[in-house]
């Protein structure tokens, strides 16, 4: 929801998140999700080269002309202990 | 429905203050013994119509970004944590300094793991990250400000109205031109 009154205010976000239901009613103009366990949405620690891939994946959707209809699942795996 | 004309309002709070008394009233000694699955059910969820949209026109390479986390972080020493014990949560929010190390910042938030951030904590704010891709020349610059806010807030109407149009405003008073907002 803060997303939404940023994007009002004139300034684009994107929303990185891993729950697919709970985004759905709040309605993000830029989301991407990731399925990785809670508190761990940008990726497995330690993990820069995957953490940067879910970064630049999700940044890339900047460049999007109109609102999504569907978030962008990003389909990299947990490499940590089980969430 | 996409819309490209800013919403009024922009969350659709209808009702809610009603809602949510009701919901609160009934749910509050399930919360108190920290319930909260139980708790939680018949929550008035906000549920939104229409999407504002900001059209991106510039280039990440030109674009001084922020951050925007729910993560529950605070400067330890220097702020005052987030009342993790509020059963109607915390809807103030931290300014976190571009400089802040990862050993200075804690976490006040008790609905999530905190193993990942506490090895890495790239895992939900990812400054050092992003930092490297600044200087790669992938993104312009990182703001000098960032965001911290609590997840668990139950008050959706004060983050609305008070929240969120106080960190548009820095946001805008520091030439942010696009955000990243990574709830827990």
């Amino acid at each position: 929801m803060i997303a939404r009154i940023i994007e009002a205010a004139g300034i684009p976000t994107v929303t990185l998140g891993n729950h697919p239901k709970r985004s759905e009613s709040v309605r993000y103009p830029r989301l991407a999700l990731t399925r990785f366990p809670r508190g761990a949405t940008v990726g497995t620690p330690g993990k820069a080269s995957q953490q940067r891939q879910v970064l630049e994946d999700t940044l890339g959707l900047l460049g999007l002309d109109k609102a999504q209809i569907e978030p962008m699942v990003l389909p990299y795996r947990w490499e940590g202990e089980p969430g | 429905m996409d819309v490209r004309t800013p919403l009024n309002p922009v969350n659709n709070l209808e009702g809610f203050s009603s809602r949510y008394q009701e919901w609160l009233n009934e749910k509050r000694s399930l919360l108190e013994a920290k319930d909260f699955n139980a708790g939680f059910k018949g929550y008035p969820w906000v549920s939104n119509f229409g999407t504002p949209f900001t059209p991106f026109a510039d280039n990440l390479v030109r674009t001084t970004l922020a951050v925007v986390s729910t993560a529950g972080l605070y400067l330890q020493g220097a702020q005052d944590p987030f009342d993790a014990e509020n059963i109607e949560g915390d809807w103030s929010f931290r300014e976190l300094p571009l400089e802040a190390r990862a050993e200075e910042l804690a976490i006040a938030h008790t609905h999530y793991d905190h193993r990942s951030v506490q090895a890495d904590l790239n895992a939900v704010y990812p400054i050092e990250v992003l930092g490297e891709m600044v200087a790669e020349g992938r993104i312009g610059a990182l703001a000098p400000r960032h965001y911290s806010i609590s997840g668990y807030c139950t008050r959706a109407d004060l983050v609305d109205t008070k929240t969120a149009p106080a960190i548009a405003q820095r946001l805008k008073a520091d030439g942010v031109g696009a955000v990243l907002v990574i709830p827990v």
